[in-house]
């Protein structure tokens, strides 16, 4: 039996197939074929997920540096801010191919949460040089807002889909 | 066990420690848990009285850390002292990213 390729995350380049992805939602799969190559490094950065040897995109995060009112967060978060907005690790998107998340190399390999693993440790490896108070995802859907808080993310006030994942709760979670 | 130990510390141009590098360092060590006082001796002496994740789960290591602000050591202490630990899903989340970074 031939053993499955291994899943690489790898910066969106060029030469990354992205015609054929659809993860059902129509505005993630247009922002990965329309904007996700012209707005990197610029507005975001974009990391794709691979199968090894293949350009074909499967899966894919767009990230970007951002912030959060102070006065959206909880009241237990907000007693310790300044009052001025603080610095965020933006999820701006994350989707994946919906039919590579059911074929017999994606399936049960949690792609999702594994991209969404990937960009924790990016987070954290930039908080190491600049301020960072949390890693923050306006969810698409109640659906996918579920995934996050399954993750601990929690949202802020009035604003069930934006949620919030404090960088020292990665960073203790990374030893980083 | 109670010990207690130096840790280096980088000082800024000013001689004073910064409130990132002392959480740096604390994160390094792998400390899980942490009380935070002021040395009743100088209000610029910041006691870590830190719990560290050893198999002899009672080993307290007790760290000093001299020439921090004030203001830092409050806010550190109220940082540390309120810390949101990851829950049971994101930890298993992260055991499962580590075997996969490592699979190669």
């Amino acid at each position: 039996m031939t053993e499955a390729p291994r899943i690489r995350i790898e910066p969106l380049v060029k030469h990354h197939d992205r015609s054929t992805f659809s993860c059902g939602k129509p505005e993630l799969d247009d922002y990965l074929k329309r904007f996700a190559r012209q707005n990197d490094e610029t507005v975001t950065r974009t990391w794709v997920l691979v199968e090894e040897g293949s350009p074909v995109v499967r899966g894919y995060y767009a990230a970007r540096a951002a912030h959060i009112i102070c006065a959206e967060l909880p009241e237990a978060e907000r007693r310790r801010l300044p009052g001025y907005p603080v610095p965020t690790f933006h999820l701006a998107r994350m989707a994946v191919d919906q039919a590579f998340k059911t074929s017999d190399a994606g399936k049960g390999q949690r792609l999702g949460e594994l991209l969404l693993m990937h960009a924790l440790t990016k987070a954290a490896d930039a908080s190491l040089v600049m301020g960072i108070f949390a890693v923050d995802v306006v969810a698409i859907d109640d659906d996918a807002a579920g995934f996050y808080r399954r993750y601990g993310f929690a949202p802020l006030l009035d604003r069930p889909r934006h949620l919030f994942l404090p960088l020292k709760t990665v960073r203790t979670l990374l030893r980083r | 066990m109670t010990t207690a130990t130096t840790k280096t510390l980088r000082l800024d141009s000013k001689g004073r420690v910064s409130l990132g590098e002392v959480t740096r360092q604390l994160h390094l060590q792998g400390l899980s848990g942490f009380t935070v006082s002021f040395d009743p001796a100088s209000p610029t002496r910041l006691i870590l009285d830190a719990v560290v994740e050893l198999p002899a789960a009672e080993a307290v290591e007790r760290e000093s850390v001299t020439n921090i602000s004030l203001r830092d050591a409050r806010r550190l202490a109220e940082i540390l002292d309120d810390e949101t630990p990851p829950n049971d899903n994101l930890v298993a989340a992260a055991a499962r990213f580590a075997a996969w970074e490592r699979r190669d």
